[in-house]
């Protein structure tokens, strides 16, 4: 024999449900921002990366040409 | 002690001997009570934490948790995706379906929690990175003073 349970106020529940859902769609949409923050910052932060890594090459060679000028 | 009070009196008259009474008769009729389920004893009522046979899951057991009405009633629907919105008779849910209904509130107040402790991290994680950005600009400034000096020092010669 099915047994079934009494729900009042169903339609507060409805409406707690439906707050609940755009909610979910809120917090949806604001982790698509994050995420598109979060990849230009990662290009950002590589751009940073390969800009250092002229920066130290051309140190790099002033030091060289100082320490050593007879080579170049 | 008949000697003092002299002989008992019987009465000439027999005593109505009387009918054997049920018990239940003089008893006021006991009101079936209804039990009131407070909220913390939702879980225990529904044996929540019971094992419950679930019956096979498919879409249409999904579709239609409550009871079933009948078409002629649904014909008068005003919202398709709240069927039972308009109506102001009592709704029960099958046991099983509530049951489901708990253990998934469980779940995501469990993920809920999970999410919070991420989130905490994150801020964590994103001082962290604010404060390792503002030692990262302090270097390169730094660095730019420095090669501004030598910059100076090697043409000023």
């Amino acid at each position: 024999m099915p047994v079934f349970i009494k729900i009042d106020d169903y339609n507060s529940v409805l409406e707690i449900v439906k707050a609940v859902r755009k909610k979910l769609d809120d917090a949806k949409s604001t982790l698509l921002k994050i995420n598109d923050l979060k990849n230009e910052e990662d290009h950002q932060l590589e751009m940073w990366q390969n800009t250092l890594s002229e920066v130290e090459k051309k140190i790099d060679f002033i030091n060289h040409s100082l320490n050593e000028p007879e080579q170049f | 002690m008949g000697w003092l009070f002299g002989k008992k009196k019987v009465p000439q008259v027999p005593l109505p001997e009387g009918r054997a009474i049920d018990d239940k008769a003089l008893r006021f009729p006991v009101a079936p009570s209804r039990r009131v389920i407070e909220p913390k004893e939702i879980k225990e009522a529904v044996g929540f934490d019971k094992p419950v046979a679930f019956p096979e899951e498919n879409e249409t057991a999904m579709d239609s948790p409550f009871e079933p009405v009948d078409e002629s009633e649904e014909e008068g629907l005003t919202s398709d995706a709240y069927p039972f919105e308009s109506r102001k008779e009592e709704l029960y849910v099958k046991i099983e379906v509530y049951q489901r209904i708990l253990g998934e509130i469980d779940l995501v107040k469990k993920e809920l929690t999970e999410l919070n402790e991420t989130n905490k991290k994150l801020g964590t994680s994103e001082f962290n990175e604010e404060k390792n950005f503002n030692r990262l600009r302090k270097l390169m400034k730094g660095l730019h003073d420095n090669l501004l000096s030598i910059d100076k020092v090697l043409f000023k010669g």
